[in-house]
C-alpha cells in the first residue's frame, strides 16, 4: 500500500494538472492583497495575511476539487478499469488516489508557506506572528483544499460523472455559504472558516480555536460521507444501489464508522462550546431586570484564574456580602457568561442550590439562589468554564478570550455578577486574578502585581462602588499623558513602543488631550479616577467608552493608518486624530440619517487641523490640511463618475463600490472638515466655533438624543443652513 | 551434499511447486445481468495448472462473462467459484496478486510511454524487481524498440501487444486472455500462440477466442460454450473425434438439399466444393476427416445432445 501511495503521489507530482491546481491556489492570494480583498477591516494582518489566504482558500478548494475529479475519472476516461481492477482493488486504489491528492494539497500549503513567508514578514514587520502565519496556511488553507478533494471524491463515488460532481461540489460550497449567512452560524463554512478580521497585536487565538473546531466538525462529517460514498463505488459490474448494498454487507465496519463519524460531527456541531445561544430575534426579546431593590452588596471578593491559555478556561470563586433589607427570603440573581457553570453555592456557610435559568442573552445567562431573611449574608460561589461569545453575526465578535497573548474578560466573564444594588460608592470590590506571565492588566480599578506562581502572575485589582469590572490584559505598555488637568493613562501593545517613541507620539497625543479638554471639556465620566485609553483588539469592531476606560482599535496603529494623509500630516498627527476621536466619536457620536457624509471623521479632522494650527502655525495648517482638503474635494468634484453618475451604474458592482468608497472617504473627511471650516468663518471665527462645539460635546444633540449630534444639530447650533455652508 | 541439505532443497522445491500449483473450480455458476439477460447457466468446470485452456464460442456465448467472473470483475448470481478451494470473494486479493488479465476491450493511459505504463502496472501489481520484469515482457511481446514511445502513437496491434505485455508482467500463475490476437498480423498471432504455449508450461492459461487456429495447435484442453452453457470440455482430439463421420464434402449443385450445415465453400476447377457438417451426412456428400473447426461448428450447430 505504501508503495502504491508513493507511486500515485509521484504520478500526481509529474502531472501538469496537479501543478495547475497548486498554481491557482498560490497565485490567487496575490489578487487578495488589493484586487479582491474579501475582508474590509484594515489591520495589517487582515490585509497581508487574512485577505490573500481567504482568496487562495476559496480558489484552492475548487481547484483541488477539479483535480480530484480529473484524477478519479481518469481510469474511466481511458477505459482502464478492467486492467487496474485485475491488479488491485478499485476501492484501495481510489482511496490511495484521494490520499495522494490530500498529500499534494499539503505540499501546496507548504509551498505557499515558504513562498509568501518573506513578503509577509517584510510587510507585517513588527506585527508578524509566525504562529498565526503557520495556522493560516495549515489550519485555514490546507484543510479546505483537502475537504475540496474529499467532497469531490464523495460526489464522484456517487455520480461517477466528473461534470455532475463538480457542479455538485460548487453548489454544496455555495449552499453552505448561504447557510452560513442565513443561519448566522460559522459551522456551515467548510471551505473558508469564519474570518471577520485578524488582529495585529493581540493574537487570533479564538479565531483559530473556532477554526480548529470547525475543521474537526467537517473532518468528521466529510470522513463519514467519504466512507459512506466509498460503499457506492461501482464494483463487480453492479450499479449504484447494488454496489451500495454489497458494500454494506462486505464493508459493514466502514458503514458503522461512517455513521459514528457523522453522528460525532453532528454532536460537535450541536454542542459547540464557543457561541452562546442568544435567540436570533434578540432585539425583540424583552429583557427582565432581575436587580433587587432590597438586596445590597456591601463587599465583593473574587479570586479568578485566567491562566489556562490552552483551552481558555476560567475558574474562580466569589464571596459577596449581601444585606437583605426586606426581612424575608429573597432570590438573588447572578448574570454570568453562558459558558460558565456554578459548581457550588454556600449561603452563610450552608450549601445552597444554584438554579440555571437557561436562557442566553448577549453572552450572558442568569443563575439564582435563595437568600435567607437574615440582614447580613455571605454568598460564596465556585464557578468556571470556557467563556462564550455572543452568537450574533455567526460569532464574529471574538472579544472574550483567554489566550497566551490577550485576555479580555468583561464584567459577566470575570465572575457571576449579582443583580443587587451597590450599597455605596465606597463599597469595596477586590479581584485577585492569575494571568499569563508577561501580561499587564487594565481595568476600571487599580491593578498591582502581588505574586508569581507556576501558572502565571497574580494581580490584585481594587476598586470601589461596583459589583463587577472588566479586565483587559496583554503586553501593554503604559504612557502617562499630561494634559487637560486629569491623569490619563494610555496603554498600547509593546510592539508599538519603538514606533510611538520615534513618532514622539506621546507629546502629540498629550497636545490633543490638552487641546480637546481646553476647548471642548474634560473627557471622563468617573471623578477621581484616571482616564484610561487602551489600544484593544480589532475584534471589538469599533471603539467603546465605559466608565473611566475608553478603547481605541488597533488599526489606528497600523503603518497604513499612520500614513493616512486625510487624518493627519504625519504618524504622530494621525495618533492625535485618533485621540480626538475620544471626544468626537466616543464622547458624542456624529451621525445623520439623511447625510451619509456627516460622521465623526469630519469634525475629528477639523479638530486635528485646529490643533496643528495652534501647535505649528497657520502656514503649516494651511499647507498640510486646508490645501490638501481643497485639492481632494476638487479632485472628487472633477471625477468623471461624480459628474456623470449615470455611468457609475454601468460599472461592475466591485468597481462601483471602490469608486463610491473613495468619494465617500473624501466627503466624510476633507469635505465635511471644509464645511465646518466654512461654518467657522460664518459664525465669527475660531472662538465662536469652539464655543459651539464645546456646547455640543457637553450637551449632545436633540434630534436623535444627547449621545448623538446630527448635521441639523450642528447647523442649528451654528444658526446656519445647509445652503450657507455649501452642503446641498 | 549431505542428506539434510538434500532434504532441505527437496522441501523448498516442493513448497515452490505447491505455490505454483493452482486450481480453479467453477461450481454451478449462473450469471444474469441486471437487465435480465442470462449470460451463463449452470456452468461447472475445473482448471488445474499447468494447462492451456482454449475457450471457444460464438459472439455473445458468455466467454467474456465467464472471464470477468474469474477475475472478480463480476459476481455470479448463483453458484460459486473457488481458487485452491477458497471461495473467490474471500481470496480476491490473493487471486489478483497471481493474475494476469487481458480483457477483450481495454484502454491504456495514452499520455504515458510504453515503459511508464508497464512500470505503473507493475507497481499496481506489487512487482518488486520491476525493471527486469518489464524488460522481459517487452522482449516477449516485441516491444523493446517502442518502449519510449507514447502509447497514443501506437497502432492497434501494438496497443494489443502492450495489453498482453501488462498481463504477462510478474509471471502470474493465472493468465486470462480474452481475444488476445484481435488486430494482430498473422506473424504476430503465431508468435503469441507460441508465447501462450510456453507460458502454460507451469501455470493456467485461459485463452478465449473465436478463431479456431489460435487454439488448435496449442491448447491442451478446450471448452466450448454457447448461449451461456458449456457444450464441451475436453481435449481437441476428443472434440474432433465427436465429429467423426459427420463431416463431408460435395459439389454444389442446384438440387443439393438436406439437413446439413455448410461450413466452407471453396472454388475449384470443377465448380464450388462445399464442406458441411450434419448429424447424418446426405448421400451425395463424401465423408472426410474432420478438423477442429469442423468439430466446433458441428457442436455449435447440432448442440451437445445431438452431437453425441
Amino acid at each position: 500500500m505504501r508503495r502504491l501511495f508513493r507511486l500515485e503521489l509521484r504520478r500526481l507530482l509529474q502531472s501538469p494538472l496537479t501543478w495547475l491546481a497548486a498554481a491557482v491556489t498560490l497565485v490567487l492570494p496575490l489578487a487578495g492583497y488589493s484586487l479582491f480583498p474579501l475582508l474590509s477591516w484594515t489591520t495589517m494582518t487582515t490585509i497581508y495575511l487574512a485577505n490573500p489566504i481567504s482568496l487562495g482558500t476559496l480558489g484552492g478548494t475548487l481547484a483541488f476539487a477539479a483535480l480530484t475529479l480529473y484524477e478519479l475519472s481518469r481510469v474511466r476516461r481511458f477505459r482502464m478499469e478492467a486492467l487496474t481492477d485485475s491488479a488491485v482493488s478499485t476501492l484501495a486504489l481510489t482511496v490511495l488516489r484521494v490520499l495522494s491528492i490530500i498529500a499534494c494539497s499539503l505540499l501546496t500549503a507548504v509551498l505557499g508557506f515558504a513562498l509568501y513567508g518573506p513578503y509577509t514578514v517584510w510587510k507585517l514587520d513588527l506585527v508578524f506572528s509566525l504562529g498565526d502565519y503557520a495556522l493560516c496556511w495549515f489550519l485555514v488553507l490546507f484543510p479546505a483544499l483537502a475537504f475540496g478533494g474529499i467532497a469531490a471524491a464523495v460526489c464522484d463515488f456517487i455520480f461517477q460523472r466528473a461534470d455532475v460532481s463538480f457542479l455538485a461540489v460548487t453548489v454544496f460550497l455555495l449552499a453552505c455559504k448561504v447557510g452560513n449567512l442565513w443561519a448566522e452560524n460559522p459551522w456551515w463554512q467548510w471551505s473558508l472558516i469564519k474570518f471577520p478580521a485578524m488582529s495585529d497585536d493581540f493574537g487570533n487565538t479564538l479565531l483559530f480555536r473556532i477554526g480548529a473546531y470547525s475543521r474537526l466538525i467537517w473532518l468528521c462529517l466529510f470522513g463519514g460521507l467519504f466512507l459512506l460514498a466509498m460503499l457506492c463505488l461501482r464494483r463487480y459490474g453492479k450499479r449504484l444501489c447494488g454496489s451500495f448494498l454489497l458494500g454494506l454487507r462486505r464493508l459493514w465496519p466502514c458503514a458503522l464508522a461512517a455513521v459514528c463519524l457523522l453522528c460525532g460531527g453532528g454532536l460537535l456541531w450541536r454542542n459547540q462550546p464557543f457561541l452562546d445561544h442568544t435567540p436570533a430575534d434578540w432585539m425583540s426579546v424583552e429583557e427582565v431586570d432581575y436587580t433587587s431593590e432590597v438586596l445590597h452588596i456591601t463587599s465583593t471578593v473574587i479570586t479568578a484564574d485566567a491562566s489556562d491559555t490552552l483551552l481558555g478556561n476560567v475558574s474562580g470563586s466569589a464571596v459577596y456580602q449581601i444585606e437583605n433589607w426586606s426581612g424575608e427570603t429573597q432570590r438573588l440573581y447572578f448574570e454570568m457568561n453562558p459558558g460558565y457553570t456554578i459548581y457550588s453555592v454556600k449561603v452563610n456557610g450552608q450549601p445552597a442550590e444554584a438554579m440555571d435559568h437557561g436562557k442566553d442573552y448577549i453572552a450572558g445567562r442568569y443563575w439564582s439562589c435563595e437568600l435567607p431573611a437574615d440582614r447580613e449574608n455571605t454568598v460564596e460561589l465556585a464557578y468556571g468554564g470556557m467563556p462564550q461569545i455572543w452568537n450574533v453575526n455567526g460569532g464574529a465578535f471574538y472579544d472574550t478570550v483567554v489566550s497566551r497573548r490577550y485576555v479580555d474578560l468583561n464584567t459577566k466573564s470575570i465572575a457571576p455578577k449579582p443583580q443587587a444594588e451597590i450599597l455605596s460608592e465606597d463599597t469595596p470590590y477586590s479581584l485577585e486574578i492569575t494571568l499569563p506571565a508577561g501580561m499587564t492588566p487594565v481595568s476600571e480599578g487599580t491593578a498591582e502585581a502581588v505574586s508569581t506562581t507556576d501558572r502565571g502572575r497574580v494581580w490584585s485589582i481594587q476598586d470601589t462602588g461596583r459589583s463587577a469590572l472588566s479586565v483587559y490584559a496583554a503586553d501593554f505598555v503604559k504612557a502617562d499623558l499630561e494634559g487637560g488637568g486629569i491623569p490619563i493613562e494610555f496603554y498600547f501593545s509593546e510592539k508599538h513602543r519603538e514606533q510611538l517613541e520615534s513618532l514622539n507620539a506621546v507629546s502629540s497625543m498629550e497636545a490633543a488631550v490638552a487641546y480637546c479638554t481646553e476647548h471642548y471639556g474634560p473627557r471622563t465620566f468617573e471623578q477621581g479616577k484616571p482616564f484610561k485609553i487602551l489600544q484593544l483588539t480589532e475584534f471589538q469592531f469599533g471603539g467603546f467608552a465605559s466608565g473611566n476606560i475608553s478603547a481605541t482599535m488597533e488599526e489606528s496603529f497600523t503603518v497604513e493608518n499612520l500614513q493616512d494623509k486625510e487624518k493627519g500630516a504625519s504618524g504622530a498627527e494621525v495618533l492625535a486624530h485618533e485621540i480626538i476621536h475620544q471626544w468626537w466619536g466616543l464622547g458624542v457620536m456624529l451621525t445623520d440619517l439623511e447625510d451619509p457624509y456627516w460622521t465623526s471623521e469630519g469634525l475629528t479632522t477639523y479638530s486635528t487641523y485646529r490643533l496643528m494650527e495652534e501647535r505649528y502655525g497657520e502656514d503649516y495648517a494651511r499647507t498640510h490640511y486646508l490645501e490638501p482638503w481643497e485639492a481632494a474635494v476638487e479632485d472628487s468634484r472633477n471625477n468623471f463618475y461624480v459628474r456623470h453618475p449615470e455611468y457609475l451604474d454601468r460599472l461592475p458592482e466591485r468597481y462601483r463600490g471602490d469608486i463610491q468608497s473613495t468619494i465617500q472617504g473624501v466627503n466624510q473627511y476633507s469635505g465635511t472638515a471644509l464645511m465646518i471650516k466654512r461654518a467657522e468663518d460664518l459664525v465669527g471665527g475660531r472662538e465662536a466655533m469652539d464655543e459651539i462645539l464645546s456646547r455640543l460635546y457637553r450637551e449632545g444633540g436633540t434630534e436623535l438624543g444627547p449621545a448623538y449630534v446630527t448635521l441639523n444639530d450642528f447647523l442649528n447650533a451654528c444658526g446656519l443652513t445647509k445652503e450657507a455652508v455649501g452642503r446641498v | 551434499m549431505t542428506s539434510p541439505q538434500k532434504r532441505g532443497i527437496l522441501s523448498l522445491q516442493k513448497n515452490k511447486e505447491r505455490m505454483l500449483m493452482m486450481q480453479i473450480e467453477i461450481d454451478h455458476v449462473n450469471m444474469t445481468y441486471p437487465n435480465g439477460r442470462r449470460a451463463l447457466e449452470d456452468v461447472s468446470l475445473t482448471m488445474d495448472s499447468p494447462s492451456l485452456v482454449g475457450l471457444l464460442g460464438p459472439n455473445g456465448a458468455g466467454k467474456s462473462t465467464l472471464m470477468k467472473l474469474l477475475v472478480a470483475g463480476l459476481l455470479p448470481t448463483g453458484g460459486e467459484i473457488r481458487v485452491d478451494g477458497t471461495p473467490l470473494l474471500q481470496c480476491e486479493r490473493n487471486l489478483k496478486a497471481r493474475l494476469g488479465y487481458l480483457p477483450q476491450t481495454f484502454g491504456l493511459y495514452d499520455e504515458l510511454t510504453v515503459w511508464q505504463f508497464l512500470d505503473y502496472m507493475s507497481a499496481l501489481k506489487g512487482i518488486q524487481n520491476s525493471r527486469e520484469a518489464i524488460a522481459s515482457v517487452l522482449r516477449a511481446t516485441n516491444l523493446e524498440e517502442r518502449r519510449k514511445v507514447k502509447i497514443r502513437t501506437l497502432s492497434g496491434g501494438q496497443r494489443q501487444r502492450v495489453g498482453v505485455a501488462q498481463a504477462l508482467l510478474g509471471t502470474p500463475q493465472l493468465l486470462i486472455f480474452d481475444e488476445p490476437t484481435v488486430g494482430l498480423d498473422p506473424e504476430e498471432r503465431i508468435h503469441f500462440r507460441n508465447l501462450f504455449s510456453q507460458a502454460a508450461q507451469d501455470r493456467i492459461v485461459l485463452l478465449s477466442t473465436h478463431i479456431i487456429e489460435d487454439v488448435q495447435s496449442v491448447c491442451s484442453r478446450l471448452i466450448v460454450i454457447n448461449e451461456g452453457r458449456i457444450l464441451f470440455t475436453g481435449t481437441p482430439s476428443r472434440l474432433i473425434q465427436m465429429a467423426q463421420g459427420h463431416v463431408g464434402v460435395f459439389e454444389e449443385t442446384g438440387n443439393a438439399a438436406g439437413e446439413f450445415q455448410i461450413t466452407a465453400r471453396v472454388n475449384t476447377a470443377r465448380g464450388v466444393s462445399c464442406r458441411a457438417v450434419a448429424k447424418v451426412l446426405p448421400s451425395f456428400a463424401q465423408p472426410v476427416e474432420p478438423n477442429l473447426e469442423d468439430a466446433y461448428l458441428y457442436l455449435i450447430h447440432m448442440g451437445p445432445q445431438e452431437a453425441l
